[in-house]
Formats: C-alpha cells, structure tokens, sequence
C-alpha cells in the first residue's frame, strides 16, 4: 500500500517534470497539439461521466462547449476587441463594458454551462437510450442555430476573432488535472455509485432509495460544467470561435475518444484523448497529395477522418469494450504487465 | 388497530387488461405473509404497485397509516418498504460490497461536495457505511465475497445478496418476490430458515410471492390468492390447501 503511494508520487513528480520539460523545449507547433491533448482529456472526461458512468447517452456536448466558449470569450475581451469584432451591429452595451480575469471567466463559463445542462436536462433526461441522445443532440443544434442568430451578443456567424491567448500550457494541463481529480474523486465517492448503480440497473438503484431523476440530473450538470470549462479553454486556445466549430461532429470527436478509450474508464478516455489528438495531427499527411511510389494520388481533405471512422468501426467490431473496457490503470495492472512480461522472457530463454 | 400496510381496492389496468383487481390485502407488524397465485395472476404487479413503480389505476396503499400510492419508489424505499426481484437484479459492475453500499447512499446523507472533496465529515460516514455493510455481509454469510465482482456469484448467493442489499436501506417491511426461483428443495428448506431468521434478527414483517408450494405453506401464517388479478382465497395454509378454487386454479378444474 505504501509503495503504491511513493510510486504514484514519483509518478506524478515525473508528470510535473515532463511539463516542465515541455514547456521549454516543445517548438510553438507542437506546443498547440500539447495543449489539445489536455483540452481534450477534461472534454473526453466530461462526456465520460454520463455516458460511462451514468449510463445516459447524450450527443448534446458541442452546445454545452460553445456556451462555455462564448462567455468565457465575451468576459474576458476587452471593450476595443469587442468594437472591432461587432462591426455588423453593435454589441449590447452592457456586454461591451465586462472585461474580467480569465480565472472567474473560466469558472462562470462552467457555471453559465452547468446551468443550461440544468435547463435541458430537466425535460430531455425524462427521456431514456437513444431518445435521449435524439434529444440532446437536438437542444445543442438549437443552441448553435440561436448563437448564429444572436447578432447582438454573440456576432452571429462572423464569430469572435482575436480573443486573448490565455490557455498556456499550465493553464490547460492544470485545469485537466483538477478535472481528473475532481472527477475520479466524484466517481468514487458514494454519489459515483449511486450513478454507476443507475448505469447498472435502474429499476433496482431507484428501489434502493436512490432518487433516479435527481441523480442522472446532478451528473448531467456536472458534465456539462466540465464541458462549458473545455470549450472556454479551447476558445482561447484557437483565439477564433463561430457556431460553425460546435456542430455535431465536434460532439461525435469527443465520443471517439471515449468510446475508443472504454466507456467508463476514466485512465483509458485519458490515454485515448492524447493519443487521438496526436494522431489527428500526425495523419494529417493523408489530406494531402499520397505518393504510392507508381502512382500519386491528388489531396483529398478529409481522408483523415475517414481513417478514424474506420477505426471507429474496426474498435467496435473487434474490441467493444474500447482499450481499457471499464478497468483502470492501476499500479498492480501495471505490476502484472511486468510480471508476464518477465515470465515471456523466461520461458524464451528455456526454450 | 392500524394495520402495518393496508390496500384498499388496489386495482391496475393496462389498456383493455385487468392486472389486479380490487386487491383488499392486510398486514400487521411481524407477520409474515404469502401472495400465490399461477402465472400471470398479477402478484408482481401488485408488488410493483406498493413499491411505487407502477402508480395504481384506482384504489389506495396506506403503509404505517400513509397513504404512499402514486409515491415515487425511492420515497417508498425511505419510508421502509425493501424489496427484491423476481429476475434478479443486482448492479453488474460492482463488487458485492458495493451493492450494499449503494443502498446506504440516501441514508448517508452527504452532500455533492464534501464527497468530492473527501472532507472528514465524509469519510466518517464512508467509514461508518463500510462498516455496517460489512456486518450485514457477514451476518447473512456473505464476507468472503464483498470484494467480488457481484455476478461471480453462485445463483443461490445472488439472491442472499439482493435480500441483503434490500435489508441495508433499513426497512421495516420486506417484501420478497420468487426467492426461491430455480432452487432445488433443500436450498428452498435453508430458505425457509432464512426468511425466519432475517425476521427475527431485523424485526420485519414480510410479504412474499412464491411459486414452491412448500416454502409458501411453511412459512407464511396468512395468505393471498391471486387468479387473473382477482383474489379467490385469503387465510390460513390449512385454509389455503383445501380451498376448491384454489385446486382449480393451480391445477385446471377436473381436479376437484
């Protein structure tokens, strides 16, 4: 048991070394991808936590991050960054005077998030399986079609461009570790069964005394807090937002992650959300020109997400239960790995 | 004498389909009661009406002089109303432990945020819940296996373990449907012991639903008998035995 927790302090010592060691030597390109990756692990979370855990599955995440998005973006800018961008109409004059720090902005992005998730998941989580997720994605559609219509407040389809650059690494990292603790503290708390036991069997949590409404209600505001959180992260880290980057394929990004991860292993959604984002970068190549040696074949755009739909498909076929399946990387995992490792090698030898 | 829970013309339809009719049940403070009836007559209805799942057509369920109809099952649960399942459902993904657990959760009392953040005041009650589940496993021979994943169970111990997640939400009346479903006539026997016991040990009045004749005529001083959502007998096992519409319902009408 110790041992455990020196291992997982010497661990989490190396984690800070690493981003040390990242901030300093990673060149701005990489750096950009660095910073997705621990977006995308509180987004990859969040969206966990109801789908993996509480068993409801909701497509609605792109809305909940462009709320977060855009008022975190409208706190934060100042009164001559607003004039430049409303240049069609005039922002509502008591949205042009907020200027505040990115902490609070960051909070009340999740706050104002959280309260939408309370507004929509009141009516939507009467609703169960796949209604649910017709549902869900249906309000995030809205939210996106009302935001490309608010001219006055959020400059309709133009978007917001030139938001301050405040998602540094430790910015992002940080808010992901939070979230990971918070989240792993969440789920292993007595409210975390109560959602797992809804996840399980409803019928018998509600005759345990567990108050089923309420339960998937609270879990619904808390990934939609985390998700208003990403999205407000992620709007200053591309500096630039519009309705057009939350639509529902941002939503089914997310759920590759998670669904690619194990839906409700909180250590595979982690693993999957880095190696996901990487790699929608490193396959990048595929958009372009493709020379096969005989023959090159013209940049198709987009091919790249074929990739992933195809192994989308492969995962789901072969592997449902998605990297890690509903386990957790743990330090005895970790022990046995080594062990079978160790015996492969033996018995290598003898042979 | 108030009775401990009480149905007054308890009726439910589905569409055109009479489940259970004016269902006139009684039971007093450590009694342990049958329902029986063959298939289809409407007994797990009836339990789904007194949990809360189903809210009754017409007709009122009044427990401990409350009237509790229309409630919604996890008030029902709060008020002290257990119950176990026929096709059992325990939550698949948890230890035996954790299943337990789970029915402590709206007794603790704790809030979102003195759980997330582990506060002393939390853990306190963690601890305290751990330990009463604990006791509970052990009392009803489960401890070996709390930290098992709950369906690696043997059959007969993942009932023990749904009656034992139904006696942690601290119930005064447990109501039992099928618990020896699929059980061979000795473990049916050991049940009879159980049920007795559970009842002495926790202080509970029991209503139950049985198919096995001989559990329900060993344990049960007073029973009900339901035949396409009417009920055709009420009394003794003695009573029950001999009843013609009882023969005729269970075994067709030349047996008589």
């Amino acid at each position: 048991m110790k041992q455990k927790t020196m291992l997982t302090l010497g661990a989490s010592a190396l984690f800070m070394v690493l981003l040390f060691l990242a901030n300093a030597f990673l060149d701005p390109f990489s750096m950009q991808i660095f910073k997705l990756c621990a977006i995308n692990i509180i987004l990859a979370l969040s969206l966990n936590l109801l789908n993996g855990f509480t068993g409801l599955f909701s497509l609605g995440h792109a809305g909940f991050m462009s709320i977060g998005a855009y008022t975190c973006a409208l706190l934060t800018m100042t009164t001559a960054q607003k004039e430049m961008n409303f240049f069609l109409k005039p922002i509502e004059p008591f949205l042009a005077q907020i200027t505040i720090p990115f902490l609070p902005a960051l909070i009340i992005s999740g706050l104002v998030a959280a309260f939408f998730g309370f507004i929509i998941g009141a009516p939507a989580l009467r609703l169960r399986d796949d209604y649910l997720a017709i549902a869900t994605l249906g309000f995030s559609e809205i939210i996106r079609v009302i935001f490309t219509n608010l001219q006055t407040i959020t400059n309709g389809s133009l978007g917001l461009k030139g938001l301050p650059r405040f998602t540094t690494m430790w910015w992002a990292w940080g808010t992901a570790v939070v979230t990971v603790v918070l989240i792993v503290s969440l789920i292993h708390s007595s409210y975390g069964r109560a959602f797992k036991a809804i996840r399980d069997n409803e019928i018998a949590a509600e005759a345990m005394g567990i108050n089923v409404f309420r339960m998937k209600l609270l879990s619904f505001v808390i990934s939609s807090f985390f998700a208003g959180i990403g999205g407000a992260l992620l709007a200053h880290h591309l500096t630039t937002i519009d309705p057009k980057q939350f639509m529902f394929l941002k939503t089914f990004d997310i759920l590759l992650i998670v669904v690619l991860g194990g839906i409700g292993s909180i250590s595979g959604s982690i693993i999957a959300a880095i190696v996901v984002t990487i790699l929608m970068e490193a396959l990048r190549f595929l958009d372009g020109p493709l020379n096969f040696i005989f023959f090159t074949t013209p940049g198709v755009p987009g091919i790249r997400m074929v990739v992933f739909s195809i192994l989308l498909m492969v995962v789901i076929l072969f592997r449902q239960q998605g990297l890690m399946g509903r386990k957790e990387l743990s330090w005895s995992m970790l022990e046995g790995w080594v062990r079978s490792l160790g015996r492969l090698g033996q018995n290598r030898k003898r042979s | 004498m108030e009775h401990l829970l009480e149905t007054k013309q308890l009726t439910m339809t589905f569409g055109g389909l009479t489940a259970v009719s004016d269902l006139n049940i009684e039971i007093d403070q450590g009694q342990i009661i049958g329902l029986i009836g063959p298939n289809g007559a409407g007994k797990t209805t009836a339990f789904n009406m007194i949990t809360g799942v189903y809210k009754p057509s017409s007709g009122r369920i009044l427990f401990k002089g409350h009237q509790i109809d229309g409630m919604k099952p996890h008030r029902i649960t709060a008020m002290g109303i257990a119950r176990t399942f026929q096709n059992i459902r325990l939550f698949k993904e948890m230890t035996v432990l954790e299943n337990v657990l789970v029915a402590h959760h709206f007794r603790m009392g704790t809030n979102l945020a003195e759980s997330v953040l582990k506060l002393p005041s939390y853990q306190k009650k963690e601890r305290e819940s751990r330990e009463l589940a604990m006791s509970l496993l052990e009392r009803l021979g489960l401890a070996d296996q709390a930290n098992e994943g709950s369906t690696s169970l043997p059959y007969g111990k993942q009932r023990r373990l749904e009656i034992a997640r139904a006696l942690a939400t601290g119930p005064t009346l447990l109501l039992l449907d099928e618990p020896a479903a699929g059980m061979n006539p000795q473990e049916s026997r050991d049940l009879m012991d159980f049920i007795f016991k559970i009842r002495q040990d926790f202080n509970l009045t029991i209503l139950l639903i049985e198919h096995h004749m001989q559990v329900v005529m060993g344990v049960c001083e007073r029973m009900y008998v339901l035949d396409y959502g009417i009920t055709i007998a009420h009394g003794s096992p003695e009573h029950i035995r001999k009843n013609p519409k009882v023969i005729e319902a269970y075994l067709g009408a030349d047996a008589c």
